[in-house]
């Protein structure tokens, strides 16, 4: 059985329909990403996932993890999951930590609030995380507020707060548009590997971009979405190789063509 | 360093922190000199004594009934200094709480207690604080009520707002992505970061309310057995005409009060905002400890350069 199940997932504001009937499902361990261009509903249909759904959305639908239906719950119960087995990595490290927190606290949050951690385990196990994500002299950082870091080493935060209580899946949005294309690639590599070094079951990672480059990097398996739809779905090689849909060979040419230039 | 001093030092580190300082300093020396010494009773007149000139017994010299007025300035600061206070924390504790509530609850109830400030809001704090004092005399305790529920009905809004504000954050979605409980969102990402808002938004409070009790016993409507600036005012601005110079005593302690407030409201803004307390700059020269520079990061390498 997979992990996560999404079937006929559905959103809108209004009746403006913004994810259309959107369906895939992901195994223990796998790796998909989806492709589209802004407001193609890839962020949505993350946040729709985990139930963070603006709040004047509508969403229908189902959403299976771990043998269990997510959509509808309670935001008490899913509070249990997010952080815990499902988590997620933000599009712009910049806005995405408190800026008056210092970053090894917020490292902590997630294992004092799932693990039941006290202050000060907490704050080791977060220096030990920073450590893991390639942060340099991690017992320091993590005193650091987030203005002090740059971006890669924010968005390194950003991982190690999602990775903090070893989920079962990570949910990627953008996690590297925002970052200069020399820290790209760095943080991609971090991403990849402690996705696959996890204890046990490595995490299943569900990767969110525009960026057609980055896919076979992270991903085995990739969803193109255009306007809320799914329009085209395999692996990444047979896709690369032989897109069906207009969509996705005009997505790869335009890929191609700034990798020319 | 403990929490409490590492602040003071970085009130200090301000101009406006460290006139704020200086300027509540002389109002608390008064009131604890007021406590200690006062050198007459600043509510009995003395026949005879009238206009007296400042002198070594009164260095304020005295009013048009012989009372002596450096005694009414330091007993009439215990007055100001109390109204401050307990109006600043009566309109933040309505306020914050208003405010964050109005904002986090659910669209309909957070709506509705919107309006319901609003409301709150239209009705002038001062005929607020006329009934209250009609109703319940004019104790300390109910100015300090009035002027705090009329300010925090405007304090609720300003911070519903900049709760809203926070609340778009991605922080705030990040945080609900690792499971963190609203309640615990509330204390450690929305109540420090509208702090800024509310601490400047708190110290003019202050200052108003140390203005509004003295508009107040100025129109005479606090009690009469109680020495305070504005009282001071009251009975010198029948004289003002044939004797103007000993109003600027009780005025320039206003202004001193308020002003003070306003001032280290400023200061405390930003002693507790870590990237005002330290930019970019200073912090590679005063704490290299905190610099986090891997080798391998060239951006990050290029800004550590003009050093």
């Amino acid at each position: 059985m997979s992990l996560l199940e999404v079937r006929g997932l559905t959103v809108a504001f209004g009746d403006q329909v913004v994810v259309d009937n959107v369906s895939f499902s992901l195994d223990g361990g796998g790796r998909m990403a989806i492709i589209g261009e802004s407001g193609s509903g890839k962020t949505l249909t993350a946040l729709s996932v985990i139930g963070l759904a603006p709040e004047t959305a509508t969403v229908t639908g189902s959403v299976v993890f771990g043998g269990e239906e997510l959509l509808g719950r309670a935001d008490r119960a899913l509070s249990k999951v997010r952080g815990e087995d499902i988590a997620m990595v933000f599009q712009n490290p910049q806005t995405s930590l408190n800026p008056l927190m210092r970053v090894g606290k917020q490292v902590a949050e997630p294992l004092r609030r799932h693990h039941g951690m006290d202050r000060r385990a907490a704050l080791a196990a977060a220096v030990e995380l920073c450590g893991r994500v390639g942060l340099p002299d991690p017992a320091r950082t993590v005193r650091a507020f987030p203005h002090q870091l740059s971006g890669g080493q924010r968005q390194r935060i950003g991982i190690a707060i999602a990775l903090a209580c070893q989920p079962a899946m990570l949910i990627a949005d953008e996690p590297t548009t925002a970052l200069d294309v020399t820290v790209q690639a760095e943080v991609l590599a971090v991403l990849a590997e402690l996705v696959a070094a996890g204890d046990g079951a490595s995490t299943a990672l569900l990767f969110i971009t525009h960026d057609v480059a980055l896919v076979p990097a992270v991903a085995d398996h990739l969803l193109v979405m255009r306007s809320g739809a799914i329009v085209e779905s395999g692996p990444v090689a047979a896709l690369v190789d032989d897109p069906q849909h207009d969509y996705t060979k005009q997505l790869l040419a335009a890929a191609r063509k700034t990798a020319l230039r | 360093m403990s929490p409490v001093l590492r602040i003071l030092r970085d009130i200090l580190r301000s101009p406006s922190g460290r006139a704020g300082v200086a300027l509540l300093a002389i109002v608390v020396v008064a009131v604890v000199v007021s406590y200690l010494w006062i050198p007459y009773d600043p509510l009995r007149p003395v026949p005879g004594d009238d206009f007296l000139g400042i002198s070594r017994d009164h260095l304020f010299g005295t009013d048009a009934s012989g009372r002596d007025l450096f005694s009414g300035v330091i007993a009439g600061a215990r007055v100001s200094l109390l109204v401050g206070v307990t109006s600043a924390l009566v309109a933040g504790a309505i306020g914050t709480l208003l405010g964050v509530l109005s904002a986090i609850t659910p669209r309909a109830v957070g709506e509705s207690v919107a309006y319901v400030i609003d409301v709150l809001i239209a009705l002038p704090t001062i005929v607020l604080a006329l009934v209250l004092l009609g109703l319940f005399g004019g104790s300390l305790f109910t100015v300090s009520l009035a002027i705090g529920f009329g300010s925090g009905t405007l304090l609720a809004r300003v911070l519903r707002a900049e709760t809203k504000r926070v609340l778009s954050h991605d922080y705030i979605t990040a945080a609900a992505a690792s499971g963190t409980s609203t309640l615990r969102t509330v204390f450690r990402h929305i109540l420090p970061n509208i702090a800024p808002i509310a601490i400047v938004q708190l110290s003019l409070i202050a200052g108003l309310a140390i203005i509004a009790e003295a508009s107040l016993s100025l129109l005479g409507l606090t009690s009469l057995s109680r020495p305070s600036w504005g009282r001071m005012l009251r009975e010198l601005q029948a004289t003002l005409s044939a004797n103007p110079g000993p109003i600027a005593y009780p005025g320039g302690a206003l202004v001193i009060a308020v002003l003070g407030f306003n001032l280290l409201g400023d200061g405390l803004r930003d002693a507790l905002d870590p990237r005002l307390r330290t930019n970019r700059g200073a912090l590679l020269s005063e704490r290299p400890d905190l610099v986090v520079v891997p080798a391998d990061d060239p951006i990050a390498a290029d800004r550590e350069a003009p050093r």
